[in-house]
């Protein structure tokens, strides 16, 4: 979840309503939509005058040649623009790009002398780079994309300029292209920032990083200073996945964390649910007074960055923090207690500690579900003699389960990235000497992303295996959505409720 | 009648017994959520030089934590130089060999600029003004008996005071816990500036490189001790609880020597002397906290601006409009969306340094990134558009406005709860990112933002001095979000739990 481990804040997101939308076929109208264009681009040679034809080969001419001169004009400079770069641009042009892509480079770092006044100073001087390769040949094969988009557009577009020009219709001008940019293609205009933003930094990085998988970019191989990094083919798949490694291979460590990332998703997600809306019904309860000042003592956690109250409070109970400080001082303990040494107590404080974080959060979601529940059925409830304990049983949570279940979900999800909280309260601790010796340092509280974390930090940094992390991450979560959503209670009887 | 009364008296002292215990929960609650802010509050106000983590409340209480944060008064020990008293035939080889070395670092010192050029790794200068050094004419020099060593000092600051020192080589070494507590404090912001000046150092790249060959070629006579003075300071601790016996520099104040130069004519008595300036004085401006305190407020500031309009953008576009790529467009970000946002981290980070925008230009490559991608976030203010009904517009439409008009007109005056609260959640962003400036600045305390630089004081070997500072530097950033944060608190809850709401 993007937007959760950016902000450290908990924006968890809401995908119920086009979760469904998804659920229809992507491949549905595929091939009928292939067929159309095909038939479409055939026609349009076929009927179309010198000027439609001409925009088989300049770009934008059939436009230019019946006098949407800005359109036409636009369209012949990405045409031009896109044959300098792939041919004429200097040092590299898109061509080179495209030829490295299958090696990644032919010549690595060399060693060479200089010699200054008398003195030789060896300096490494790179050649290729394997890195800008993987990348600039993806923005090029993007770019490819792109002008086949564009060169099919204008093709359509000569075409639905000749039949407009035919039919004796005035065809739109630079002006009513404007206009139309603040009015019926106002998307447009909005969507263009933005769409540019996800691509450059969320599609291109994680399309680089899903390719990273099948190379051997590392901190030895970063592909320009020390050495050039090259394709591997599946290879990092199958040493993560590979059961037969030994004691501690890495499909173990991996299953390990990936076991203690659920149980610690399940209980982050559960415990904060439960003990939010039964707070939320505490405070909500009529004739209790002071509501206000209770819900700002608890809305502090969320307003208060977390970085600093979790390092706080991560430094409170280490071994000479304020906890074990206290207890030895009033002879409780003679020996101060390990809270981040002895694994399974580490686990129980990070979701212990997580409940502080996040109860508050889930607190203000179920006051505002709460008092959306039709006073009516707590009436009714009451006449025929249910006690508030089936009330709350019968009524508010079945409620709160149906409105709150996407929440849920996505809430589950974002737990098991959850990076803040573990991060910056045990960063991962205890070692698992085990593990780590397999893989890296390894801790018991590690979640499957901070693993990733640290897999990527230090001289060795594999990012090949950051990247394989990633993409199983990515399954895991993918096939938890997609499998829980189905079996959503909002998602199936959506009658049932109402 | 009395019947009923009595029932209704029954269920209310019901009522109020579990109310009482409402409120105890609710108080217990309170008292655990409030603690560790307390305890910071008052940890903050720690003045003793103890690192023991475990003491709460401050049994000298000051601000000097808070003061620390924002004036850096610094004690900067310069350089040491050595006086070795040689004959003149040393005298005169020395001094060829001065201008034979000089020459030999300079070539050096060009041959690995290049060298660094090539590898991409300039452009990263260190605008560090505070700057100490002693000039001396004499320096690198063998002096002779008759001589006199003459020792200058620039340095730039506020109220600057120069105390000259001198170390007798027949006792270099003295116990620390003979020193007096000042002199004890001073020795432990002396460790503190020294080892800025050594990252300031490690960032120089080339020259500091350059400078350290030089010196490590040189011969007995050269003057310049490149020592590690660092892990010299680091033993004194004055502390309530452990006496820490180690051994320290015996550094002897010259009495009246306290201008920019000092001169000293040399005698066999000081022949082996070291000589040093320790230079104090305010710089405020200059301390690291309040670089990262300017770096996410402004990159707070910019990204609240920018992120709103891109993902009022894009929620409005989604709710409101239907064209082709709607549906493709908003299934792709949700699968996006399933990738762990770390993963793109290592390859925004090469690309940004090719750039130029890492390190020390971290703040506008975490905006870049901060703001590049906001618009997958827009799940929160479609739903509340969505709730704006449609024929709102279409009755906008019909009067003749563009579309553009009615998000401008219509639409958005109605958004005001979720225009606040998107603002809100995206100012508050830059003050709790962790992973992405973390791995931007990439340890370069000039482009660390506060969480990343707090972080970076809680480190194992920087807790012992800078805990107490860290609890007043979280409350210096937590008291602004804190407030902003509780002022705007209604239209969070709105936000929040129209969200979900929404489910």
């Amino acid at each position: 979840m993007l937007p959760i481990i950016r902000s450290g804040y908990r924006q968890d997101v809401y995908e119920g309503d086009y979760m469904e939308e998804t659920k229809q076929n992507i491949f549905a109208n595929f091939g009928k939509a292939v067929k159309n264009e095909v038939v479409d681009f055939i026609t349009t040679f076929k009927e179309g005058d010198w000027k439609t034809r001409l925009s088989y080969i300049v770009m934008g001419s059939g436009n230019f040649l019946r006098g949407q001169v800005v359109r036409g004009l636009v369209y012949l400079l990405f045409e031009a623009l896109f044959i300098w770069f792939m041919f004429f641009c200097e040092p590299h042009g898109g061509k080179y790009w495209i030829t490295m892509l299958p090696s990644l480079g032919q010549q690595g770092p060399t060693q060479e002398q200089v010699v200054v006044l008398g003195q030789t100073v060896f300096t490494k001087v790179p050649h290729d780079n394997s890195f800008q390769i993987l990348l600039y040949g993806i923005l090029t094969l993007f770019l490819i994309v792109a002008f086949v988009i564009s060169w099919r557009s204008s093709i359509r577009q000569a075409r639905e300029a000749q039949l407009i020009e035919e039919s004796g219709k005035k065809l739109n001008r630079l002006k009513d292209d404007i206009r139309s940019l603040v009015d019926e293609k106002f998307y447009k205009t909005l969507l263009a920032l933005p769409v540019l933003g996800i691509t450059v930094f969320t599609v291109l990085p994680i399309v680089f990083m899903i390719l990273v998988a099948f190379t051997n970019y590392d901190g030895t191989h970063d592909g320009y200073m020390t050495n050039l990094f090259t394709w591997t083919g599946w290879n990092n798949f199958r040493t993560m996945l590979n059961m037969n490694g030994g004691g501690e291979s890495y499909a173990k460590v991996f299953l390990g964390i990936l076991g203690w990332t659920l149980i610690w998703a399940f209980f982050a997600t559960f415990s904060n649910y439960f003990l939010g809306i039964m707070v939320a019904l505490m405070i909500n309860k009529k004739g209790i007074k002071l509501k206000k000042l209770w819900r700002t003592i608890l809305v502090l956690t969320i307003a208060i960055p977390q970085f600093i109250s979790l390092l706080y409070v991560s430094k409170m109970f280490d071994k000479s923090g304020i906890v074990n400080g206290l207890l030895i001082k009033w002879g409780w303990i003679t020996e101060p207690i390990g809270f981040w040494t002895d694994p399974l107590l580490a686990r129980i404080m990070v979701i212990v500690i997580n409940i502080w974080i996040g109860v508050p959060y889930l607190m203000l979601i179920a006051t505002g579900i709460l008092m959306n529940i039709p006073a009516d059925l707590y009436e009714s409830a009451k006449i025929d003699g249910a006690s508030p304990v089936q009330q709350f049983f019968h009524i508010t949570m079945p409620y709160m389960l149906f409105i709150t279940g996407p929440y849920l979900l996505t809430s589950f999800t974002g737990n098991m990235n959850n990076f803040n909280v573990i991060y910056l309260l045990s960063a991962g601790g205890p070692t698992n000497s085990a593990a780590s010796a397999a893989s890296g340092s390894v801790g018991y509280t590690d979640l499957l992303i901070t693993w990733l974390f640290k897999i990527t930090q230090g001289a060795e940094s594999k990012y090949y295996m950051a990247s394989v992390i990633g993409i199983l991450v990515f399954v895991v979560v993918a096939i938890i959505t997609l499998v829980v959503y189905n079996l959503l209670p909002s998602n199936r009887n959506e009658e049932d409720m109402q | 009648m009395a019947d009923k009364g009595k029932r209704i008296l029954g269920m209310k002292a019901k009522n109020t017994i579990g109310n009482t215990a409402i409120y105890i929960i609710l108080t217990l609650m309170s008292i655990v959520w409030l603690i560790p802010f307390v305890c910071i509050v008052l940890q903050s106000f720690r003045t003793e030089s103890t690192h023991q983590v475990g003491y709460i409340v401050p049994t000298a209480p000051g601000l000097d934590n808070y003061k620390n944060l924002f004036v850096a008064s610094r004690s900067v020990a310069t350089d040491e130089y050595l006086i070795t008293v040689g004959d003149e035939k040393a005298k005169a080889k020395s001094e060829a060999k001065i201008a034979k070395q000089a020459a030999v670092a300079a070539a050096k010192a060009e041959a690995m600029k290049k060298a660094l050029e090539a590898a991409g790794r300039t452009g990263e200068s260190s605008n560090e003004t505070v700057v100490a050094k002693i000039t001396s004419q004499s320096t690198g020099r063998v002096l002779c008996i008759g001589d006199t060593a003459e020792f200058a000092i620039t340095a730039e600051g506020h109220n600057l005071t120069y105390q000259w020192q001198y170390l007798d080589p027949a006792e270099p070494l003295i116990d620390a816990s003979l020193l007096d507590p000042a002199e004890a404090k001073l020795a432990r912001q002396l460790s503190f500036t020294q080892s800025e000046d050594a990252e300031a150092a490690e960032e120089e790249g080339a020259e500091a490189g350059s400078e350290d060959a030089a010196a490590a070629e040189g011969t007995e006579e050269a003057s310049e001790t490149a020592e590690p003075e660092e892990t010299e300071y680091d033993t004194i601790f004055v502390s309530d609880t452990i006496s820490t016996v180690s051994l320290v520099p015996n550094w002897q104040n010259i009495d009246g020597a306290a201008s920019n130069s000092l001169q000293v004519p040399v005698t066999e008595a000081n022949d082996g002397f070291s000589y040093r300036c320790v230079v104090s004085g305010n710089y405020p401006l200059k301390t690291e906290f309040v670089g990262w305190y300017t770096n996410t407020f402004i990159m707070a500031l910019i990204v609240a601006v920018l992120q709103t309009i891109i993902v009022l953008c894009m929620s409005y576009t989604l709710s409101r409009f239907r064209f082709k790529m709607r549906k493709p467009l908003m299934k792709l970000m949700l699968i996006l969306g399933l990738f762990p946002g770390m993963l793109t981290m290592i390859i925004l980070y090469r690309v940004l340094k090719d750039m130029g925008l890492t390190m020390a230009n971290a703040v506008p490559g975490l905006i870049l990134v901060y703001i590049a991608s906001s618009g997958m976030g827009y799940y929160i203010s479609k739903g509340f558009f969505d709730t704006i009904p449609m024929s709102l517009d279409e009755a906008a439409r019909v009067d003749g406005a563009t579309r553009a008009q009615v998000l401008w007109n219509i639409i958005l005056p109605l958004s005001k709860p979720i225009v606040i609260y998107t603002i809100l959640t995206a100012f508050m962003g830059p003050w709790g990112d962790f992973v992405f400036a973390k791995f931007i600045s990439f340890n370069n305390s000039e482009g660390m933002n506060v969480a990343v630089g707090l972080y970076k004081w809680l480190s194992k070997d920087m807790i012992n001095d800078r805990y107490t500072m860290f609890c007043a530097g979280g409350v210096v950033v937590a008291i602004p979000v804190t407030i902003l944060f509780m002022c705007l608190q209604k239209y969070y809850v709105e936000g929040v739990t129209g969200g979900s709401v929404k489910g």
